[in-house]
């Protein structure tokens, strides 16, 4: 009895204290955007790394503000891409988005700005576009698509909008146009029928405009209008707490910077130039503290764009069977 | 008949065994112990309480990691939501929205989380922001804790979530969670501790409940056990022990009836065959202890039939059935002694036939062995029952008439004298031919004639000397202190 006894004691001591509980640890962080680059990394460009016959880079940035704003915004960037990688960096802006493209086409600059949607549309003219970084707005690397009634309006969903006027911000605006379409098809509402009238604002803040002046029912602006500071380019003050978000798109990534015709590892120097240059520090906000409120840049791959090109081919696909020619997806041959 | 040696009397019919006492001392029952249902339930309830405690043991572990899983997974979920405003906010530089950030999340998470304080950190690891609750000032930032800077320092180098556990040890059971701030980049780190105090609190309520589920577990499996054992191990074993005690206390049939289908049966089986064999054994031994007995009385009553008939034999005289010399002086001596001692008269009567020679001559030994029969048969028919008759030597008989004083013994001597004179005695087989013969009586008494056994033969003796002397077939009565004959 004395030997079952230990047994039994031996057993549920062997139960018992085999485990020991873990009280430290660590979950991994989030992949990608996350990872400074090294203090230690080199940027600056050799000589073999440029294209022929130059000596400097070129960069087109969009024209989607002021030039003067440009200038202003990208200017110190420039600047300062040119101190870290060694050759100077000569700013452009692009009087059109079909300029813009033609030049990165034509290999005419090896750095490019561009919207989103104007990166894929880009890209399927030229494979070789290389994502370099994207922006970082107000801290923020993504922003959303709304789609805004004003506060007082009826509508509660988007199946409300059928026949009434809604405006969009540009027909090559991923989140002031072909988001907001793709989701009122999946509302059931074909916005080349069903709705009581469309128009194109050319700005998000003119678009928001639009409605809270009643000269449409809902816009379809960026969500970085809620975030950022009162637009005033549409030259009246827009008070976005009058405006209610019916929708909300997933989130979208913001403008990327590109380069074309430079060797792989230019391109990594390049982008960790531009990966360098954020708020955090007193020198970077030096440089954007002036800028529209671009905090710093990330790395991004290609896939991140995946969505949108879906988005793309529907809404082409869609405007398409309308006999919409050209739209936005016409771009493809310029 | 020569007496029966000692060695004959002792008829051992059975075959014996020798046994060694030895064994049979170490089988002798010892003193009761502890009895075996105490014993398999004082197994049971230590067995059940090891489980019980282990039981609590592993639940108090198994309560204890959901809890402190669920509590981090909060923590790290409030710390994780604080990480991309504070990160935007301060990719802006915009400090002062940090601080209503740790501000309202310290306000609002303390109860709901425990949060007690909370700091956000830049990409180099300095200090931006800070909100802590009451009265915590264990492990704040820039404090002396050296502990709690290690911590901070690896969580800002870290690109990973980092947690850890402060031991109770540390004052207040505290868990420090560091999640990196990253929006697009790392901007800094949300570092949070939260206090576990709910945590032990709801551990420990846990805790009481497991207890008394395992408690109440135990008692239902102490119950359960003892009911299997009483039925499994118990009622059986319980039966196999009242048949070995039936079968102890004589009753041989006594049998087991398990039907258990394990060890037990077989047990009770094996018993069963034993308690089989054993009662054949005991029935074969007791018809064979019978059959012994019963030959044995045979034997004995043969044995005893033959002592009596040595007896007989040993006091009778063969010729005539009556009492030998042997025993008439025995009597005689018995008789003496009571008479002495109660004052009782007797008498004794020597007899003798006359010529008794004559007839041996005439007729031949056998007939005068029929006179000396029908003499012997006659004298006992004449005589009381209480009278002893014996024959003394060849024609001799000699006789004792108890309670008897001198005259009437005179006159039964006479009577006796006179009917020996008028029996007509069959000498021949035919019993053609009559022979008349008569006796001489010498008579003594006591204490009148003599006071001893010898000295009464004596007197009788010479009496009947005297009788002989005087012509025969008379009677002489012996003469007080008359001399001995020569």
């Amino acid at each position: 009895m004395r030997s079952i006894i230990l047994c039994l004691l031996v057993l549920v001591a062997g139960v018992t204290g085999c485990e020991t509980r873990a009280t430290s640890g660590q979950l991994s962080g989030e992949p990608g955007g996350a990872t400074d680059p090294p203090a230690t990394a080199t940027t600056m460009l050799a000589s073999t790394e440029l294209p022929l016959h130059r000596v400097g880079l070129r960069y087109i940035v969009t024209p989607y503000v002021e030039r003067f704003e440009i200038e202003r915004y990208f200017r110190p960037i420039a600047t300062r891409l040119g101190a870290d990688l060694g050759v100077p960096v000569t700013i452009e802006v692009a009087p059109t988005y079909g300029e813009q493209l033609e030049r990165v086409a034509t290999r005419a600059v090896e750095l490019v700005t561009l919207s989103p949607l104007n990166y894929v549309i880009a890209r399927q003219r030229v494979p070789e576009l290389v994502p370099v970084a994207s922006e970082i707005i107000a801290g923020s690397p993504t922003y959303s698509s709304f789609i805004v009634v004003r506060a007082d309006d009826g509508a509660m969903r988007l199946a409300d909008l059928r026949g009434r006027r809604v405006v969009f911000v540009d027909e090559r605006s991923a989140s002031g146009f072909l988001f907001p379409y793709v989701s009122l098809l999946d509302a059931g509402i074909d916005p080349e029928r069903d709705l009581g009238g469309v128009s194109f604002a050319g700005t998000h803040a003119a678009a928001a405009m639009d409605v809270l002046l009643g000269r449409a029912d809902a816009a379809a602006v960026a969500s970085t209008l809620f975030v950022e500071e009162p637009n005033t380019s549409a030259g009246t003050a827009l008070d976005v707490g009058a405006l209610r978000i019916l929708y909300k798109s997933a989130t979208l990534p913001l403008d990327v910077t590109c380069a074309v015709g430079l060797s792989e590892s230019a391109v990594a120097k390049v982008r960790t130039a531009f990966l360098r240059i954020n708020t955090r520090t007193a020198a970077g906000r030096d440089v954007l503290g002036r800028g529209r409120r671009i905090t710093g840049f990330m790395a991004v791959d290609d896939r991140l764009y995946d969505d949108i090109r879906r988005a793309l081919a529907r809404v082409s696909a869609h405007r398409a069977r309308h006999g919409f020619q050209p739209t936005a997806v016409s771009l493809r041959s310029p | 008949m020569a007496p029966l040696a000692p060695e004959e009397r002792a008829t051992p019919v059975l075959p014996t065994r020798v046994v060694d006492p030895a064994p049979l001392t170490k089988l002798r029952p010892r003193t009761p112990g502890i009895g075996l249902r105490a014993r398999l339930a004082l197994l049971v309830v230590i067995a059940v309480t090891i489980f019980t405690a282990g039981r609590v043991l592993l639940s108090r572990r198994g309560a204890a990691e959901p809890l402190l899983d669920e509590a981090r997974s909060r923590a790290i979920a409030l710390t994780g939501s604080l990480t991309v405003p504070c990160a935007m906010a301060l990719a802006v530089h915009a400090l002062e929205r940090i601080d209503r950030y740790l501000d309202a999340a310290a306000r609002s998470a303390r109860g709901p989380f425990g949060l007690v304080d909370v700091s956000m950190l830049d990409h180099e690891g300095h200090v931006v922001a800070h909100a802590s609750v009451g009265a915590y000032r264990g492990g704040r930032l820039g404090s002396e804790n050296a502990s709690m800077n290690a911590f901070l320092k690896e969580a800002a180098a870290s690109p990973d979530t980092l947690w850890r556990e402060r031991s109770p040890a540390e004052g207040q059971h505290l868990m420090d969670v560091a999640v990196p701030a990253v929006s697009g980049i790392r901007w800094g780190t949300i570092v949070a501790t939260f206090d576990l105090g709910d945590v032990d609190a709801r551990m420990a309520e846990e805790l009481h409940t497991s207890v008394a589920v395992a408690g109440a577990l135990a008692l239902a499996l102490m119950l359960a056990m003892a009911l299997g054992l009483e039925r499994l191990v118990l009622r059986p074993i319980r039966q196999l022990r009242n048949a070995t005690v039936a079968i102890e206390g004589g009753d041989l049939a006594a049998r087991t009836e398990l039907r258990s289908r394990d060890e037990l049966e077989q047990l009770g089986t094996s018993f069963n065959a034993m308690a089989s064999r054993l009662e054949k054994y005991t029935t074969e031994l007791e018809r064979m202890v019978a059959e012994r007995t019963s030959e044995l009385g045979r034997v004995n009553d043969q044995l005893r039939n033959a002592n009596q008939k040595l007896k007989e034999l040993a006091v009778r005289d063969p010729l005539t059935g009556i009492l030998n010399r042997r025993r008439f002086d025995e009597l005689l001596e018995f008789e003496v002694r009571r008479g002495t001692r109660a004052r009782h008269p007797f008498a004794m009567l020597m007899v003798d036939l006359d010529h008794f020679k004559r007839v041996n001559d005439t007729y031949g030994h056998p007939a005068g062995d029929r006179v000396l029969k029908a003499i012997a048969e006659h004298l006992k028919a004449k005589l009381r029952s209480t009278d002893i008759v014996a024959r003394f030597g060849g024609e001799e008989f000699a006789i004792l008439l108890l309670d008897t004083d001198r005259t009437m013994a005179y006159q039964t001597a006479l009577k006796l004298c006179e009917s020996i004179r008028a029996l007509p005695i069959h000498v021949d087989d035919d019993d053609t031919g009559i022979e008349q013969v008569t006796a001489s009586i010498g008579v003594a008494t006591f204490p009148h004639d003599a006071a001893t056994t010898a000295d009464i033969i004596e007197a009788a003796d010479r009496a009947l000397y005297v009788a002989k002397n005087s012509g025969r077939d008379q009677v002489v009565q012996a003469e007080r202190n008359v001399r001995p004959r020569s």
